[in-house]
């Protein structure tokens, strides 16, 4: 089952905030290592500061011996107390070289110790000449050299020295301490806020994805609402040929359960007479392809059959084939029914043209085989008037005459009926006509049979129509010569050709006359063949006029009509198919 | 010339052939009128064959060939007239009682001179034969004769 397909710009923000969480752990980390680098040489250089601050005080120790031992010898004399006197004197030139040594290059400290050194010197040689006039046994000069104070006097400025050069030692320890405590907040801030940011844009990838998933889930719940909700049957196959899914519209079609579906091969469900198509059509699909429109036939619980037409696709992902089918049991039932019906309409037509041909053959025979006899009664009537004229009186005369004329008219019968034959026979050669130019041409033909009669005609515009120009000229000398000859009792005929409006999409044009009229009882002979509402005597013509006209306009899928009554005139219509481009 | 050389009616029907006839005689056409009874006997006619052997040569100035006839029908005569080199010239016209478009369309493909439909009324016929003979029998300039140095 498909599911929405990833969108690109999700796949982005996923990878986007990863890619700054790392960037992230990857920038506070470097810069913890710089900081901790950084600290460590703080540290180291404030231990240096602290082993210099306690040669410093080694020193300021080794001048306090020298003094105490010096003032102890003085007052005693006993040698004991010039130990630690004399461990100073040995000690102090290392002490002060050590401290040369550390301060090479720090200025200000080595200002103070040259400061220093002379007083030093100065002070330690005060000490060695009252120690050395004790020595000598001078002591009361020794103590009066020490009472007149200029020893205390060079003590305190070299205390007062190394004070300095110790206070200024202790503010760069002090200044170390600051920068480390610095330090540590710096790696700590960056650390937490590192942490913080990582933490920041990997929560906002759980969320996008978490996002995501759950859309998924509600889109594969939906499809699965659909594949549950289809009124048309879905499956899924496997390889072997089984059903792996099957939605409840097989249940509600066919019968089986969803269980029993997929219990056999879909094959055995099959009408034996498609289980070949089938099989060749699902091995098509393995092959990649998709199939659409094919069909055969399930058969259901109670053993009948439906016809199914089926959607398929192979599904590269699972491997497996994915198909929708439609019960078309109804359509092909109709399409049965369709083509059965279609096989009889070829037979009747078969038998239609047979029928036709016959009918040719027979209005064939009809113009040879009629005719000549009534050729023969025509013309050896002629002639036996013509040798007997002396010998016949008025009646056998008449009798003669009589028989010519209905020999006469016997012809024109065959005739007319040959002609009515033709304009059912006739292909149509259909194009858009202006019956305006139809009816012009009718009327000058029409005009001829008036003999002079006082007739008025009047014709309106009249629309375009689709058919076969001659035909319909056919039709309108036939509709307007019925106007001209039963109009002839009226002193004044009026006849009138005009439009209504159009009726199923069809011009509607109509010929009235102000002639004898007719009774709507018999309005439907008509149009018949020599279906006559009045007798050859009263009116001439054997009635094929109106059959002709009713046969042209059925040829053209329109319509012919009319109304009248007796004495008040007569209006024929006639529908045709309006034209296809506009005037 | 032409009053020499004689017309051919070929014609089956016993009642056809005798209005034919009178109308011809109607005319006071100066041609000897020949007649054949079918198509077979115009065919033997023409070519001096069968029963016309012995006939003495020339053609006749014009064919006037019924359509529908037993046996060798007029369509079938047409044809031979038509096929065949030495009769091709000859003028022959249709006379026929049918009005159908496909034996007329049919005569004129084959060759046929001209087209007479037979009226039902004889005073019709009468003309249509006598306008037939004079454009035929008078006013045409016939092909000259075969074997005929005139």
């Amino acid at each position: 089952m498909a599911l929405p397909r990833v969108r690109p710009s999700l796949r982005r923000n996923v990878n986007v905030a990863f890619g700054v969480a790392v960037a992230v752990l990857v920038a506070t980390g470097s810069a913890s290592v710089w900081n901790g680098a950084r600290a460590r040489e703080t540290a180291r250089e404030r231990a240096r500061s602290a082993e210099h601050r306690a040669a410093m005080v080694r020193l300021v120790s080794y001048l306090d011996d020298a003094e105490s031992g010096q003032r102890g010898y003085l007052i005693t004399g006993r040698d004991a107390f010039l130990r630690p006197y004399l461990t100073a004197f040995d000690s102090l030139p290392a002490v002060v070289a050590q401290l040369e040594r550390a301060w090479a290059g720090d200025s200000a400290q080595e200002r103070r110790l040259d400061a220093l050194r002379p007083v030093m010197a100065a002070a330690l040689a005060e000490l060695e000449q009252t120690v050395a006039l004790r020595r000598e046994g001078r002591g009361p000069a020794a103590i009066r050299e020490v009472g007149s104070g200029r020893g205390q006097v060079l003590m305190d400025s070299v205390r007062a020295g190394t004070a300095a050069m110790l206070a200024a030692e202790d503010r760069r320890v002090a200044a170390y301490d600051a920068r480390l405590a610095v330090a540590a907040r710096i790696s700590s801030a960056t650390d937490t806020a590192g942490a913080a940011l990582a933490v920041l844009f990997l929560g906002l990838a759980l969320v996008v994805v978490n996002r995501d998933l759950t859309r998924r889930q509600h889109a594969e719940q939906g499809l699965a609402r659909m594949f549950a909700l289809s009124p048309d049957p879905m499956i899924t196959a496997d390889r072997s040929g089984r059903f792996t899914d099957v939605n409840p519209a097989w249940e509600r079609l066919l019968g089986w359960s969803v269980a029993e579906m997929r219990a056999r091969p879909f094959l055995d469900f099959i009408h034996p007479d498609d289980r070949q198509a089938t099989a060749d059509q699902f091995a098509a699909q393995q092959g990649g392809q998709d199939a659409a429109g094919f069909t055969n036939r399930y058969q259901a619980r109670d053993g009948t059959y439906h016809w199914l037409e089926w959607n398929a696709t192979p599904f590269e992902v699972d491997g497996l084939i994915h198909a929708v089918a439609r019960d078309v049991t109804e359509r092909r039932r109709a399409e049965e029914r369709i083509q059965a019906l279609n096989e009889e309409l070829a037979r009747n037509v078969v038998a239609l043209r047979e029928v036709n041909d016959e009918l040719e053959g027979f209005s064939y025979s009809v113009s040879h085989d009629l005719r000549a006899p009534l050729r023969h009664v025509s013309g050896f009537a002629d002639l036996l008037e013509k040798h007997a004229a002396a010998a016949l009186d008025d009646k056998g005369r008449r009798y003669v005459a009589t028989i010519r004329q209905a020999a006469q008219r016997m012809g024109m019968l065959i005739d007319d009926l040959l002609a009515f034959s033709r304009v059912g026979r006739a292909q149509l050669a259909v194009a858009d006509v202006a019956l305006d130019d139809v009816v012009r041409a009718a009327l000058s033909e029409v005009r001829e049979q008036c003999d002079g009669r006082d007739v008025a005609f009047t014709v309106r515009p009249l629309p375009r129509v689709r058919g076969d120009r001659n035909l319909l000229h056919l039709a309108l000398v036939n509709l307007l010569s019925n106007a001209v000859k039963y109009t002839r009792p009226r002193p004044r005929a009026e006849i009138e050709v005009g439009a209504r409006e159009p009726e199923n999409g069809r011009a509607v044009i109509y010929v009235r006359d102000n002639g004898v009229g007719f009774d709507m009882r018999y309005a439907d002979k008509l149009f018949g063949v020599f279906q006559r509402l009045h007798s050859a005597d009263e009116f001439e013509g054997t009635g094929i006029g109106l059959a002709n006209v009713q046969r042209i306009v059925l040829r053209h899928g329109g319509r012919a009509w009319a109304e009248g009554a007796p004495d008040r005139g007569a209006t024929f219509f006639v529908a045709l198919p309006r034209a296809e481009a506009a005037a | 010339m032409n009053a020499l050389r004689p017309v051919l009616v070929v014609e089956d029907n016993a009642n056809d052939l005798e209005l034919m006839l009178e109308a011809l005689q109607e005319h006071h056409l100066a041609n000897r009128v020949d007649v054949a009874r079918d198509g077979e006997e115009a065919l033997e006619y023409l070519r001096r064959a069968g029963r016309y052997a012995a006939r003495p040569p020339g053609d006749p100035v014009v064919v006037l060939l019924d359509l529908k006839m037993p046996r060798v029908d007029g369509i079938e005569v047409l044809r031979a007239v038509k096929g065949d080199e030495a009769l091709r010239s000859i003028p022959v016209v249709m006379v026929t009682s049918s009005r159908e478009e496909q034996d007329l369309v049919r005569s004129y493909q084959l060759g046929a001179n001209a087209y007479v439909v037979k009226p039902v009324d004889f005073a019709g016929f009468v003309t249509a034969v006598k306008e037939l003979g004079t454009f035929w029998a008078v006013l045409n300039e016939p092909p000259p004769q075969r074997g005929d140095p005139g």
